[in-house]
């Protein structure tokens, strides 16, 4: 199933930004498990399918979401709020990509829940730091050599 | 009041002629007609007193009465003046010409006859005053060879008002009855003075009631306020002048309408209401505010405070006291207009204001996302050309590749720095009470890369509780601690102190001057006015890294807090930084 497949979703418009975050992952071979989705309408139809009906499966499953607040059409927060007030979704984390750590909308997005931010332009350690906090080391375990 | 009468035994032969031609007088009368004669003389005294004749003209027949009928050559009516000391002859009979009514004086000491008299409560007789022990007598009796005599006091209710006196040149006595008839006559005087004094009292009382009431009316008709006096129905009763030059109106053409009529028809309602409630409680005061009509028909607004005197006798109404405030009324409605506009202009500008804040906020927004995007792509892409192709890269490009990074990242810090310090004026103040010692030890702690490996002393002196928002004034303490260290960097030992300035001249209540010092390159006072401005930099690049906006960040930090900064420094020398955070 597609839902297995897609461990972490980028929700990111700026070309560079969504690059730069690839090359990070890709450089420790998480590329192949990241689907990137350029704004917020189609983050929503991506996991709740073309039509939300508010039950029945997910469209996805993504395990972890990193999600830019500045989308074009539906904005991040606005995503971020219905990830969290579904609840198929709602235990989803969701990582905020911000470009400023004073960013006034980043307490509004801890308001509606989201799990950790990470400054852009997203490097690998930043992305460690994150993944450790949500105690994901499946993410990282999965890399290394031995497992 | 009368006691036994005292008789001295007469002495002496002088005048015998004089006193034997009395004696016969004195015989032709029987006893009993004489006191016939007497009591008449008393009543028709008494009636003449109570017919309104004045206390002079009772008094001059008093001492005409009582020589005729007791036969003596002399009497006399001595008023006791106010002071007790001296009595003044107010009539007299048959005393020579220079010893003039109204204007002669006897003294009332002890020695004198009268003197005595009057502190007696008994008639005093003397037989012969040649003899006499008890007084010397004066003058006037002295002058006129007076040998006998009798002088008995004019009562009075608080103290004796005078002295009734009769005398002989010749030896005489007096029977009982005649010095009865004497101390009635006395009497007599004392209650005609008493009736004028009270007369006097009265007439006092009354000029001065008169007088009082002529001054009101003056008043009333000189008065700029508006008397007029209604019943309880509303009816006018009385109109004061000053009706008739406000309004128009002569003082007898309201009289007998209805209050009402003069009344602006929306304003009929207050008034009915105001009267309605002041003729429901006696002595209640109301007050109202109306239109009325002048009588060419153009309407005034006027204040009226009217008081409810229905159940004084004397006015039975209510009484109205009201002005014109017509002028007054239009001022205050100018000013409320005034204050209006005022009021829409301040919410028009807040309006844009708050709309330029918001657009600033966008715009700061747009600034802080798009116009660092492109920096991060730059800064991104070199980093992973430096940290993936570097052995594909000359010397030269990665050289050339570390500058775009450095450039791209003090870009970056430029526009972050901008936005901090553009956000400076947005943000609310929250002032709480501060130990600013702590907030030196945080911005320390937040500043260990910059002393890592370096010698500096950091002197923090006592300082006082501040009352500041503890966010910018941490920002204050940061950027001023931060630049310390970093002019101080070629120093060994460097030395960074922060206290207060301790003056001699500081007043009471004046704030305090906190003050960060260094022994850093300093800076030439001839650019100080710089120092605080945006982006401006007394400092190559080379030097000195940042990007000129700390100081300008604690001027507008220190600013808001109502307070001033200023710096002194010498090249070389070191400098200081002084702010106080209060006006």
């Amino acid at each position: 199933m597609v839902e297995e497949s897609v461990e972490i979703l980028l929700v990111e418009d700026n070309p560079d930004d969504v690059e730069l975050a690839l090359h990070a992952l890709k450089k420790h071979k998480l590329s192949n498990q990241v689907q990137v989705v350029r704004d917020g309408a189609e983050a929503i139809e991506t996991i709740f399918g073309a039509e939300n009906d508010g039950e029945g499966p997910l469209q996805s499953r993504p395990r972890l979401i990193l999600l830019d607040l500045k989308l074009p059409k539906v904005d991040g927060l606005e995503v971020l709020e219905q990830l969290k007030r579904d609840p198929r979704t709602k235990k989803i984390p969701v990582v905020i990509l911000t470009s400023s750590n004073q960013e006034p909308d980043l307490k509004r997005a801890y308001d509606l829940g989201a799990n950790s931010y990470i400054v852009k332009p997203v490097d690998f350690e930043q992305f460690v730091d994150a993944v450790q906090q949500l105690g994901f080391y499946w993410l990282l375990l999965n890399q290394a050599p031995a497992a | 009041m009368l006691g036994a009468p005292r008789i001295w035994a007469w002495r002496g032969i002088r005048r015998f002629n004089l006193i034997v031609a009395k004696e016969n007088l004195a015989a032709q009368r029987t006893p009993d007609a004489a006191r016939a004669e007497q009591f008449t003389a008393v009543a028709n005294l008494s009636l003449k007193a109570l017919s309104g004749a004045s206390v002079q003209e009772i008094m001059e027949t008093a001492v005409d009465k009582v020589a005729l009928l007791l036969d003596v050559e002399f009497t006399k009516v001595l008023e006791r003046l106010p002071d007790g000391d001296v009595l003044l002859l107010r009539a007299g009979k048959g005393w020579k010409p220079q010893y003039v009514a109204g204007e002669t004086t006897v003294c009332a000491g002890l020695d004198s006859q009268a003197g005595y008299t009057l502190r007696q409560n008994d008639p005093v007789i003397v037989a012969d005053l040649r003899t006499e022990t008890r007084f010397s007598g004066p003058a006037i009796l002295h002058d006129h060879n007076v040998v006998s005599g009798v002088s008995v006091v004019i009562p009075g209710s608080k103290r004796p008002h005078g002295v009734l006196g009769l005398h002989s040149a010749g030896p005489r006595t007096f029977a009982e009855h005649e010095i009865q008839f004497v101390q009635a006559v006395a009497n007599v005087l004392a209650t005609a003075i008493e009736r004028s004094e009270a007369d006097r009292a009265r007439a006092d009382a009354f000029a001065m009631v008169q007088a009082s009431e002529e001054r009101f009316r003056a008043v009333v008709q000189n008065a700029v306020d508006m008397v007029t006096i209604v019943n309880a129905e509303g009816a006018i009763v009385y109109d004061s002048p000053p009706v008739q030059r406000t309004l128009g109106y002569d003082p007898e053409e309201r009289r007998g309408h209805n209050t009402l009529e003069y009344v602006h028809p929306d304003d009929t309602g207050v008034i009915l209401e105001s009267l309605a409630d002041v003729t429901a409680r006696p002595g209640a005061q109301v007050s109202a505010q109306a239109r009325v009509r002048h009588r060419d028909g153009h309407w005034l607004t006027v204040v009226a405070a009217a008081t409810n005197m229905l159940n004084n006798e004397a006015i039975n109404g209510i009484v109205v006291n009201w002005h014109d405030v017509t002028e007054r009324v239009q001022i205050q409605r100018q000013v409320e207009d005034l204050n209006a506009e005022l009021e829409k202009r301040v919410r028009q500008r807040t309006a844009q204001l708050e709309a330029t804040n918001s657009e600033l906020e966008s715009f700061a927004y747009s600034v802080s996302h798009d116009l660092r995007a492109p920096l991060r792509a730059m800064d991104g892409y070199a980093r992973i050309l430096l940290a993936e192709a570097d052995d594909e890269l000359s010397e030269m490009a990665q050289r050339y590749l570390k500058r775009i990074r450095h450039n791209a990242q003090q870009m970056d810090q430029l526009i972050q720095d901008l936005l901090a310090f553009s956000r400076l004026n947005r943000q609310e103040l929250r002032k709480t009470e501060l130990q600013p010692e702590r907030l030196i030890a945080d911005a320390l702690d937040a500043l260990e890369a910059e002393q890592e490996d370096r010698s500096v002393a950091i002197v923090v002196g006592d300082l006082p509780t501040v009352h500041a928002d503890p966010t910018l004034l941490r920002a204050v303490c940061v950027n001023l601690l931060s630049n310390a260290l970093k002019y101080t960097r070629t120093r060994e030992p460097a030395r960074i102190e922060v206290g207060v300035l301790q003056q001699d001249d500081q007043r009471e209540g004046e704030p305090p001057v906190f003050f960060v010092r260094d022994n850093g390159v300093g800076f030439d006072m001839k650019y100080a006015d710089k120092l605080f401005g945006v982006f401006q930099r007394l400092h190559r690049a080379e030097e000195y890294e940042g990007t000129g906006v700390g100081l300008a960040t604690v001027q507008r930090i220190v600013r808001r807090h109502g307070g001033r900064v200023w710096a002194e420094g010498e090249v070389d020398k070191g400098a200081a930084v002084y702010f106080t955070l209060e006006e």
